[in-house]
């Protein structure tokens, strides 16, 4: 379920957005599926259809859906490589600035890998305790 | 729209008008119930009552329902506008009050001998000029166009009644003085639905402009507005319709005149003419052709007017403050110049000051004296003193005689003066201790011995049948004689008081006479049939039967030998000339509608009509044009 | 982008108090106005002199580039309006209101109105005297929108009912936005509400509006600024726009409206410890402008 949180800063196109990306990108809805009409989700979550619009047309925009007269919004085929490739780009900016940090406390190449690897694990153990339960 | 407020505000008021169903339906229920007699007062009561408290209960229902729910904000935004929403809902709330008026007399029909009682019911003396259909119709009417007009202005149904019960209260007192000052002024006795009309207009201006501008939440802006433009509309109705009344001319009601008193003199004829609070002797000028105006007074008394010489005298009220029923005698020349009182009667100095004038003065055949009686009653010796007066007409060489009655004689009137013989024909009537008529009686008066001689013990009078001929010689009166008690027409010759019967009936059933210009013959009236008598020859002819207005449709012409007469030919009117023998010379159809009586002038071709309603016309005999000439 | 609503100095004072002082607004056509009053005088006020209901004492009205007078009926067809307090006559039942209501407006759409009262589940038999808030809401609602109106005002309609309500007629609101493009002015104090629906925002206070912004934009140009120093900051801000501000001795929050470039490097050229800016949500910047 899309939700808006309204008490955040992030602008409520961009929340829609970002959660309709997410949907995408966990395969809640695949390319080729219709997203509900700027109407139904206006009206689900209570908000300007303009808004909504504009989440849309930024989508399209970007190229994760295209728009067919009449019959509504879908997922483009490409968008779940486009969602990678965009979270690839985040990723990669938030490991050069951990490794800037590192860098700042002066460790070696091995030690930022050391650290790396006990914090994954770390994860990957919450994880599947999380799993678990 | 203006179907669905319409239906809206009846459903609002469906209360007070089940109620006013309810009401008349038990009226009539009980006046058809042995209960009738009791509650027929009541009915005419209640039902003269109910219709301004309905009035005023819709009325102030006006607004109440938009104040109530604050449906103000509601109708105001909707695409209507203000005046139109005013104006709908005024003609709903009257539509509900003019079915109750349909209710009320549908109820009159069903309920016998109310109409009596309605009728008879009297208003003060003070608001005369209010009749029947006036109070029925008018009074409620303007006690819903008050009501709805002062409701827009607060939001407290009752309050409003009250209000507006209050300023239709006061309005009706300051009418009561309006009423006063005009007849003091004008003597006219106001038109009341008039002075309901204004009333009813500034109010829904003034509720109309105060609506338009403000809201309703803005109540003391409102008030103020409203009184302002209301009071200002109403001084403004108050000075328009007093200038109205004082030109005569604004309301075009009749321009109706009785011609009570009227003369031939001269080949003119002068009668007088009362109009709408302005009393006129007015003339026809032969000449000319046209009317013209002698006189023009507010205060005349609707009294006779002697024609002598050059001069015509008349009655006028003196307006005295406190002795308002005293009368002087004016004069005025026949060209309407040299307009004056004859004597002072406010002036102590003055031999008439203080005496009471009566009706029926005359002049000298040459104008330079005048004869008039006037009145004084002696308390202590319950006499009634009756001065005989005669003077020149410039003031000077007044004498006077003194004459005594008992004081059950009533109604003094001076018939006619022998001036060389120096007699007076006097007429007066004798009343019984309780006002009930005895005789009227014609006593021939010596001025120099003051003897006094019955001639004629039981006078009749009708509209036209004590005439003194146009020579003044002879005097045509009609009596019932004793012993036989038949009712006979008798000329009296004035100088040698000869009295010739020239006709007698048990019911003579008179109604005019009229004597030619030369004053040898007379044609007269009775129901359904018109006579003439020639005094040469000592003569009767009966001229025809069932006329119409041979009341007084018929007069002789100038040429003293042929006479006009209406009659009615196969559902119109014509006016018909005849020959001294009756036989008909010409015809005339007439083209205007012939109601009531009709007056007639012979003059030297022409004849005047006078029609009800007002409007005379002359008619030239030789071209049988018609020309409106007043 | 066209103006349907253009507001010129409108004044308007209720006996010594001035109830609104030359007020200005500007309404493009198909955006969603949210108006925040401080007091309720004022909203509703300017709201009924937009529908004529009473006269301004001073300025001007325009609706669709025509103006407007207090005698002017015509242009009310086109406005629907729902008001703060109940304002149909209490005797009569929804169908002789909605009867009523129907005969002013040539675009009234009867089967809209049917369709309305079955989705509310109003009988129409029932007397208005009879109906609760939330029922006089809904009923509101039909007699506003069954007419079409292009242009909607809303004053205050929520006020006093329970959050279900709120949301169905949120909800309603928002389906005829999606569906005619309708233009709205919603007035209100439960701010919150409105936060997803407007495209602009107005606060009323003291007679005119101290805020009127594109609401997307207002975050970024409404900002708390939090300082601290080794000095004292008094009489240190010297900045316009700081609509509120508490300065204690060495720590200062003040809240700047408009944040621009120009007052960010003013700011950072004093003395400073740490200088943090954050966004605001509709709540606080209400709360702020407020007092």
């Amino acid at each position: 379920m899309i939700e808006i949180d309204t008490s955040s800063f992030i602008p409520f196109y961009e929340q829609i957005k970002q959660q309709i990306k997410t949907r995408i990108s966990l395969g809640v809805v695949k390319p080729g599926e219709p997203l509900p009409s700027i109407r139904e989700l206006a009206t689900i979550l209570i908000i300007n259809p303009n808004t909504v619009a504009r989440a849309y047309r930024e989508l399209e925009r970007e190229g994760f859906i295209y728009t067919r007269k009449g019959k509504g919004c879908f997922v483009t085929d490409d968008s779940t490589a486009l969602i990678k490739k965009e979270r690839t780009l985040i990723l990669n900016q938030v490991f050069d600035g951990a490794i800037e940090e590192a860098k700042k406390l002066n460790l070696s190449s091995s030690e930022i890998k050391k650290i790396f690897e006990r914090r994954l694990g770390l994860k990957t153990e919450v994880i599947k305790k999380g799993e678990r339960k | 729209m203006f179907l669905k407020i319409l239906l809206k505000e009846w459903r609002e008021n469906i209360l007070i008008f089940s109620l006013a169903v309810i009401l008349m339906l038990a009226l009539v229920v009980l006046n058809l119930t042995d209960l009738k007699e009791l509650t027929l007062n009541f009915s005419g009561m209640f039902l003269i009552f109910f219709l301004p408290f309905a009035a005023l209960l819709i009325g102030s229902s006006g607004f109440y329902s938009e104040f109530k729910d604050n449906a103000w904000v509601y109708l105001f935004s909707r695409p209507i506008k203000k005046e139109v929403l005013w104006v709908l809902k005024f003609i709903s709330l009257l539509s509900i009050l003019l079915v109750i008026f349909l209710m009320f007399f549908i109820a009159r029909q069903f309920l016998p001998g109310l109409n009596e009682v309605l009728d008879n019911f009297a208003f003060p003396q003070e608001f005369r000029g209010i009749l029947s259909f006036s109070m029925y119709f008018v009074i409620p009417l303007v006690a819903f166009v008050i009501s709805f007009s002062i409701s827009i202005l607060y939001d407290r149904q009752f309050v409003i009644f009250f209000i507006s019960g209050l300023i239709g209260t006061v309005l009706m007192v300051i009418y009561q003085q309006y009423l006063l000052f005009m007849e003091r002024v004008y003597y006219y006795p106001g038109s009341f639905k008039i002075f309901s009309l204004f009333i009813a207009l500034s109010f829904i201006l003034a509720s109309l402009i105060t609506f338009v501008k403000y809201d309703f939440s803005q109540m003391g802006k409102k008030i103020l507005t409203f009184s302002k433009f209301a009071v200002l509309f109403l001084v403004v109705s108050l000075v328009l319709s007093t200038i109205g009344i004082a030109k005569g001319e604004l309301f075009t009601g009749s321009k109706d005149f009785y011609p009570f008193s009227s003369l031939k003199y001269e080949g003119d004829v002068y009668t007088y003419a009362y109009q709408r609070g302005i009393s006129r002797i007015i003339k026809y000028d032969s000449e000319s052709d046209r009317m013209e105006k002698i006189s023009e007074k507010s205060s005349h008394t609707r009294s006779r007017f002697s024609i002598g010489g050059e001069n015509i005298i008349y009655l006028r009220e003196a307006r005295l403050p406190k002795k308002y029923w005293l009368n002087n005698i004016w004069i005025v020349n026949i060209d309407g110049s040299g307009e004056k009182p004859l004597v002072e009667i406010d002036n102590p100095d003055s031999p008439v000051y203080n005496h009471e004038i009566l009706d029926g003065n005359l002049l000298s055949s040459d104008g330079k004296e005048v004869i008039f009686l006037t009145y004084l009653f002696d308390k202590d010796a319950r006499k009634k003193i009756i001065t005989v007066w005669w003077m020149n007409v410039n003031g000077s060489g007044i004498k006077k005689k003194k004459l005594e009655f008992p004081g059950n004689y009533w109604g003094f009137q001076l018939l006619a003066w022998s001036e060389p013989e120096n007699h007076l024909i006097l007429m007066y009537e004798v009343k019984s201790q309780t006002f009930k008529p005895i005789a009227k009686r014609v006593v021939l008066v010596n001025l120099e011995n003051e003897s006094q001689r019955t001639l004629f013990e039981n006078v009749i009078e009708g509209i036209y049948t004590l005439r003194t001929s146009p020579t003044y010689d002879h005097l045509a009166l009609a009596s019932r004689g004793e012993p036989d008690g038949k009712e006979r027409l008798f000329i009296l010759n004035l100088k040698t008081l000869e009295k010739k019967t020239v006709f007698e009936a048990d019911l003579l059933k008179l109604w005019a006479v009229k004597w030619s210009q030369d004053g040898r013959k007379i044609l007269f009236s009775r129901t359904n049939e018109l006579w003439a008598y020639f005094l040469d020859e000592n003569r009767l002819q009966k001229v025809s039967q069932r006329n119409y207005g041979h009341e007084v449709g018929f007069d002789w012409l100038a040429d003293n030998k042929r006479f006009v007469l209406i009659v009615p030919v196969d559902g119109e009117y014509h006016l018909s000339v005849l020959s001294e023998d009756s036989k008909e010379e010409k015809r005339i159809k007439i083209p205007y509608p012939v109601e009531g009586p009709v007056f007639a002038w012979g003059l030297n071709n022409n004849v005047l009509l006078k029609f009800r309603m007002g409007p005379l016309f002359r008619l030239d005999l030789e071209t049988e044009k018609w020309k409106k000439v007043y | 982008m066209k103006e349907i609503l253009a507001i010129k100095n409108l004044s308007k004072s209720f006996g010594k108090k001035m109830v609104l002082e030359n007020f200005n607004l500007i309404m493009e056509k198909g955006k969603v106005y949210g108006l925040l009053g401080i007091n309720g005088e004022g909203k509703t006020t300017l709201i009924r002199m937009i529908m004529g209901v009473i006269p301004p004492d001073d300025g001007e009205i325009f609706f669709k580039n025509k103006k407007i007078s207090f005698r002017d009926d015509s242009y009310k067809k086109e406005i629907g309006f729902i008001a703060e307090e109940s304002i149909f006559y209490s005797w009569m039942s929804i169908k002789e209101l909605l009867s009523f209501n129907a005969s002013f407006y040539p675009k009234w759409n009867t089967r809209k109105a049917n369709a309305y009262l079955e989705k509310f589940s109003l009988d129409p038999k029932t007397r208005i005297r009879h109906l609760s808030r939330g029922m006089k809401l809904k009923l509101g609602l039909i007699v506003t929108l069954a007419s079409e109106p292009e242009f909607l005002i809303l004053d205050d309609p929520t006020s006093g009912l329970d959050v279900p309500t709120r949301h169905d007629f949120l909800k309603e609101i928002i389906k005829e936005l999606s569906e005619a493009g309708t233009t709205i002015l919603f007035s209100t104090h439960i701010v919150h509400e409105i936060e997803g629906i407007i495209d602009n925002l107005g606060i009323l206070k003291f007679g005119n509006l101290i805020l009127d912004e594109d609401f997307h934009e207002l975050k970024n140009s409404v900002k708390r600024v939090l300082l601290t120093s080794d000095e004292s900051l008094e009489d240190k801000i010297t900045i316009d726009g700081v609509i509120t501000q508490k300065i204690n001795g060495t720590q200062c929050e003040i809240v700047v409206y408009p944040w621009t470039e120009e007052k960010k490097k003013k700011i950072e050229a004093l003395n400073l410890n740490n200088m943090e800016v954050k966004p605001m949500n509709l709540e606080e910047i209400f709360i702020s402008f407020a007092s």
